[in-house]
């Protein structure tokens, strides 16, 4: 559990770092490629962002979950 | 004229629903119902000041100008605080355990509690955060004018600067009013965290109102928004690479380094376990924040004229469609933002410079050291309420200076990238034991000096702090040194490239520095706490403290955490220890503990510098870098164990030796009251016999010797009455057989008889007597001629006994919650520790004896609290003698 919450942050970095491989409006201009709109990319970090969020509250739900089992069996 | 008006009054009466909140909050607090204070969710709001009024305006100009390069800001932190486990935890944990109470006290305090390193972070901190109130300042004043300009009036250049300045007194004020109440600055500020909770909801359901009004008012819905967005200017993706990794990073790095959200985070955290609902909580509000900042500039790029400044459109979209209403919601969110971010920067600004820089300086200025009495608590508040009003006139100032003008936008990326300066500091202190203090100190002026030089002297615009050629040639010409193309690497964007260069050559320099360099002993100590917080629970002993004298330290306590705090403190430790009394032995561990408790009120360096004034130096034994160096489990149990079995031995030999002195004390009183007895029998006794054999034997006697010797006869027959009855009395006592006589009385009236009857028939001196009448106003259900009879002793004790020139006694009547407590303090003095163990026991007079009296009178006094399940003991500390009468509140009931 605490593995999956040391880890959440580095899922988000690189799930956040996937812009970077997007060319920019005038790269894609000059590869003639279809540049990102706007709205994809925001649909894609907003989706990312929603994301961590629910898998952070589920996380932090289990962890006291789990301290909370851990006390009654300490006592 | 009307509309502002209504602005201005629903502002006002905004703002005094803050203060309201504040207060309801600070008195629930002390009323002990602030449960709900300590909500994870208030914890989790408190940390939304990271958003200012920078993100309320700023994020939608922001992203009109550069598309979604804003987002960067909030990701940064979002992914700090996903990551809690990693580094916030750990802070939060040295905060409480080391009782930090700034971002500079914690660097100071693990760099070997060095006041330099504090004095210097303190003042970047200053530099990094003025222009950004500055911010804040401008924002409230220009969103003021966007208002009156859409109902036709222009405010001028002066009206704008006292608006500014209105609005800087009114957030002071609020912060000192709610900030500076408790001198302990770890302690928790109830109501400015509630009050910043309250506004973050504000500008939330502001931002939020807006964007809907935005999306489904004046767009149809989602699909018309997105088809707006993708044939807007800012339709196509257009970050570039290195912009957007460098500006993530940075917004991060200024999460955990700006100064105010190190106050909301570490300092005002009441519970590691909040952490836990903030770590997506925090998150999902950020995401909340930014979703409608799109939408809101893209309907402002296009159905606002061309040329209206982007920056205000969160105002200026729903003015145009004419809705007011939601227009001043905004305004409010705005104005919520600017505050709450001000008020919070001011406090921990003003936390900073009055531990670090204006107590050192006070310090160092009072001739006589810590150990002088008096109170100094009144010197620390005031130097952080000055501080306070200082650094918010600095923002208003800079406000003032730079006209305003546009350079302030860019300002908010220069602050953060100046503040992520601390970064590699803060976790080299708290992941690397190895970090030095001269690392520390040369990796943050690299990474300053290269910061001022490649991104602030330049944001002030070519040709003003910076000159043209130094720009496109480099300084003398040194190509190679050129501010915004180091070792001609062109082509980098200048944030980026100043970014990149400044915390690089900060770390790398920090790094070698601390290789190289080597740590003192305290250094060392610190740096284990603080790397291994986990383990260490608690703090080495690092205090040789035999030399010190207690008293001293109970004075300079008193000082500054108040009487009674420290009293409280002193008399918790003394039972700890096994020792009987108020005074605890200066041992290492409670040395410690003083100065823990200390640093929550003036921070780390500075107590730490009070108390080796008093102790003479702290020393780390060898048996202490053991422990520090000893990784080991079973190394660490053992000698923990070992310690355990140490410190109860040392506390059963400190009983013992105590239980020894006293029996030999007890054997020598049984003695000398054996003899005392017969002495003071046998004296009177003597006169008597010798007058009375006078009268018998000679006639002729006239009437007038008559009268004299038989009045000396009587007079001594009064002395032997009197002993034998104070004898008698106290042998009742002790043998538990008087029974009490319970009356419902007023206390100021048994001080009043006990007065009377103490001062009266002695006129040679006439000792000053100070009362707070109000105070005595209490009910009591007690013996009251047994108390009283404890009042007159003491009373005539302090007449008898108090040698100042103008004799005084301070009567001091105080309630807390289970018991009254009386002290009786006199301006003589004191009575020396030798004589303080004895003074409750039989016959024991301190001093000559110089005035007359049997020695009984305290024991007995002693023997009458406990009968009345009171107790009443010597303080020391206090100037003069001083006595502490304590009784039990159910017989103590509070006039109503």
């Amino acid at each position: 559990m605490i593995d999956t919450i040391r880890f959440l942050p580095v899922i988000g970095a690189i799930l956040w770092s996937v812009p970077l491989l997007w060319p920019t409006q005038e790269e894609a201009e000059a590869s003639a490629v279809k540049a990102i709109s706007s709205s994809d990319a925001i649909i894609y970090i907003f989706l990312v962002w929603f994301g961590l969020v629910v898998f952070g509250a589920w996380c932090a739900y289990r962890m006291k979950q789990s301290n909370a089992l851990e006390e009654d069996k300490g006592r | 004229m009307g509309a502002l008006n209504v602005l201005v009054g629903v502002c006002l009466i905004y703002v005094a629903f803050l203060f309201f909140v504040a207060f309801a909050a600070e008195r629930a607090a002390i009323r002990g119902r602030g449960g709900w204070l300590r909500n994870p969710l208030i914890y989790t709001l408190s940390l939304s000041i990271y958003c200012t009024a920078w993100t309320f305006y700023g994020a939608v100009g922001y992203a009109a100008r550069s598309g979604l390069e804003y987002l960067t800001i909030y990701i940064g932190p979002t992914l700090v605080v996903v990551g809690w486990w990693w580094v916030l935890r750990k802070l939060v944990r040295i905060g409480r355990t080391q009782r930090i109470t700034s971002i500079a006290d914690l660097i100071s305090s693990r760099y070997g509690k060095s006041n330099t390193l504090a004095v210097g972070v303190t003042i970047l901190a200053v530099v990094g955060t003025t222009p950004y109130i500055a911010l804040q300042l401008q924002s409230v004043t220009v969103s003021f004018d966007v208002f009156s300009e859409s109902y036709g009036e222009t405010l001028t250049r002066s009206g704008q600067d006292s608006n500014a300045l209105w609005v800087a007194c009114g957030l002071a004020l609020f912060t000192i009013v709610f900030g500076t109440r408790n001198l302990d600055a770890n302690e928790r500020h109830h109501g400015v965290v509630m009050a910043i909770a309250v506004e973050a909801i504000v500008k939330l359901f502001a931002l939020l109102a807006v964007g809907v009004f935005v999306v489904w008012g004046v767009a149809d819905g989602l699909g018309d928004i997105y088809a707006r967005i993708d044939a807007s200017e800012i339709g196509q993706w257009q970050m570039r690479g290195d912009r957007w990794a460098t500006l993530i990073f940075l917004s991060g790095a200024a999460f955990l380094c700006l100064p105010r959200m190190f106050q909301v985070m570490v300092i005002e955290n009441e519970e590691e376990d909040h952490l836990r609902t903030a770590s997506w909580a925090f998150p999902l509000y950020l995401m909340v924040m930014s979703l409608f900042v799109v939408p809101i500039a893209v309907v402002g790029l296009g159905t606002l004229p061309a040329g209206s400044d982007p920056d205000f459109f969160v105002l200026t979209v729903p003015l145009a469609q004419g809705n007011e209403t939601l227009a001043m919601l905004s305004f409010l969110g705005g104005f919520s933002s600017a505050t709450s971010m001000v008020i919070v920067a001011a406090l921990a600004l003003s936390t900073m410079v009055s531990n670090h820089i204006v107590m050192p300086i006070w310090l160092s200025t009072q001739s006589g050291g810590a150990s002088v009495s008096g109170d100094v608590r009144h010197v620390v508040l005031l130097a952080r309420r000055i501080s306070i009003g200082g650094v918010v006139f600095l923002g208003y100032l800079y406000f003032r200076l730079s006209g305003g003008g546009t350079s302030l936008a860019s300002i908010g990326l220069i602050s953060f990238a100046g503040v992520a300066q601390f970064l590699p500091v803060l976790l080299g202190g708290i992941f690397w034991r190895g970090a030095t203090r001269t690392g520390a100190l040369v990796g943050l002026t690299v990474g300053f000096v290269i910061w001022a030089y490649t991104l602030l002297l330049p944001s002030f615009g070519t040709g003003t702090l910076i000159g043209e050629d130094v720009l496109i040639e480099g300084p003398f010409g040194w190509g190679w040194l050129r501010p915004e193309a180091f070792f001609g690497i062109t082509g980098m964007d200048p944030l980026v490239h100043a970014i990149f260069w400044s915390i690089l050559l900060n770390t790398v320099s920090f790094f070698i520095a601390s290789l190289v360099g080597f740590p003192s002993p305290l250094e060392r100590l610190q740096g284990a706490q603080f790397v291994n917080v986990y383990e260490h629970s608690t703090t080495p002993q690092s205090w040789s403290g035999n030399l010190a004298q207690s008293e001293d330290l109970m004075v300079m306590a008193q000082r500054i955490m108040g009487a009674r705090v420290a009293q409280g403190l002193f008399e918790r430790e003394a039972k700890r220890q096994g020792v009987s009394g108020l005074l605890p032995e200066p041992s290492p561990d409670f040395l410690q503990v003083l100065e823990r408790e200390l640093a929550g009120s003036v921070g780390a360096a500075t107590a730490h510098a009070m108390i080796g004034q008093i102790v003479g130096g702290a020393s780390v034994s060898v048996e202490d870098l053991m422990a520090v160096a000893d990784e080991t489990a079973q190394m660490m149990e053992y000698s923990s164990r070992l310690e355990a079995k140490s410190e109860e031995q040392a506390r059963t030999a400190r009983q013992l030796r105590q239980a020894n002195e006293k029996l030999t004390q007890i054997s020598e009183q049984k003695d000398s009251f054996l003899s005392q007895v017969s002495h003071e029998l046998r004296t009177p006794m003597t006169s008597i016999r010798a007058f009375s054999e006078i009268l018998r034997d000679s006639d002729r006697l006239s009437e007038a010797e008559k009268v004299k010797y038989s009045s000396i006869i009587h007079d001594e027959a009064i002395r032997l009455t009197r002993l034998l009855d104070d004898l008698l009395d106290l042998s009742v006592l002790e043998n538990g057989q008087v029974s009490l006589n319970e009356q419902t009385g007023v206390l100021a009236e048994v001080l009043d008889h006990a007065l009377a009857s103490a001062l009266t028939g002695n006129t040679q001196v006439s000792l000053q007597i100070k009362r707070d009448k109000a105070r005595e106003r209490v009910t009591l259900n007690t013996d009251l001629d047994r108390l009283s009879q404890v009042f007159i002793n003491l009373i005539g004790n302090a007449q008898k006994y108090c040698d100042a020139e103008l004799p005084a006694l301070r009567i001091d009547v105080r309630r807390d919650s289970e018991k009254l407590v009386v002290d009786f303090i006199d301006n003589g003095s004191g009575i020396s520790k030798a004589d303080q163990a004895v003074i409750f026991e039989k016959f024991s007079r301190t001093g000559e004896l110089r005035v007359s009296g049997a020695g009984l009178g305290l024991a007995i006094c002693r023997e009458i609290m406990t009968r009345l399940d009171g107790t009443v003991d010597y303080l020391p500390g206090q100037g003069g003698a001083a006595f502490r009468v304590v009784l039990p509140i159910q017989m103590a009931m509070a006039a109503q």
